[in-house]
């Protein structure tokens, strides 16, 4: 999986693309925790990409998700591919997590934050 | 009938390698992107249950994918070194919303029309998972 980091403010934005399973969930798990250690606490997820996860994947969101709530951080979600979305709904993660259709949707939820 | 193995390792790297095979073998027969996904989906959860679970992440014990394809069906076994494990998928208990793991074999009886657990002999754990080439789209909420 690639992971492409744009920082902005006191929001990080992660594209990611490819696979999220197991191993990758590994690396992007420690790619936001050095995030969270420079104290950027609001993490953006944009998955346009994302062509595939599993459980294991979910699972690193949801250890991501909590770790940015124990920080009073949020880490959000957009650009969910079809496949994506409906594993989101099948295992009703996508009433707890923060899903948008669009990153520009998510990013206006933080309040206009700007991005270079 | 068309029937294909691999054999992995219990390592990181192996899960992106056979999920390379079996998008080949399922592009070869053809079969339509949604099952496809039900397929590379449920295989995946089973493969990573294999190599965390059953061989504890040793990673000289490996792991087998068997396929088989015919004209109906689709037919995945999964095999295991590890150390059985029946009892404790029996025991399963669905995992809270908030839960990082658990959710695996839940997906794998979503999308398969039929799952069957195993323990083999030379110890280890056999899963087979059956999909039906004319899928039918389930509620989509786990149950």
């Amino acid at each position: 999986m690639e992971i492409r980091v744009r920082e902005g403010g006191s929001i990080c934005i992660l594209n990611l693309e490819g696979r999220l399973d197991l191993a990758s969930g590994t690396a992007l798990k420690e790619k936001v925790k050095e995030m969270f250690n420079k104290n950027k606490t609001s993490i953006h997820l944009n998955l346009e990409k994302v062509e595939f996860i599993n459980s294991s994947g979910l699972g690193t969101l949801v250890s991501l998700m909590k770790e940015a709530r124990i920080r009073k951080g949020r880490l959000t979600l957009s650009n969910l591919a079809s496949y994506v979305q409906e594993i989101f709904e099948i295992t009703q993660l996508s009433h707890i997590f923060e899903l948008f259709p669009t990153e520009d949707e998510a990013l206006n939820s933080y309040n206009s934050v700007s991005v270079s | 009938m068309s029937a294909y193995s691999h054999t992995y390792y219990s390592i990181p790297e192996s899960e992106d390698m056979m999920l390379d095979n079996i998008e080949e073998i399922l592009l070869k027969h053809n079969i339509d992107d949604d099952l496809s996904h039900a397929i590379k989906l449920s295989v995946s959860e089973g493969f990573t249950n294999a190599m965390v679970h059953g061989n504890i992440n040793t990673p000289h014990k490996k792991i087998i994918i068997e396929v088989e394809i015919n004209q109906e069906s689709i037919r995945v076994d999964i095999l295991d070194e590890g150390q059985k494990g029946i009892e404790k998928i029996k025991n399963r208990k669905a995992p809270g919303l908030l839960a990082e793991e658990g959710r695996g074999i839940n997906l794998i009886h979503h999308y398969a029309k039929k799952v069957f657990f195993e323990e083999i002999g030379s110890g280890g754990l056999k899963v087979t998972m059956i999909f039906d080439r004319k899928i039918e789209k389930k509620e989509n909420i786990l149950r």
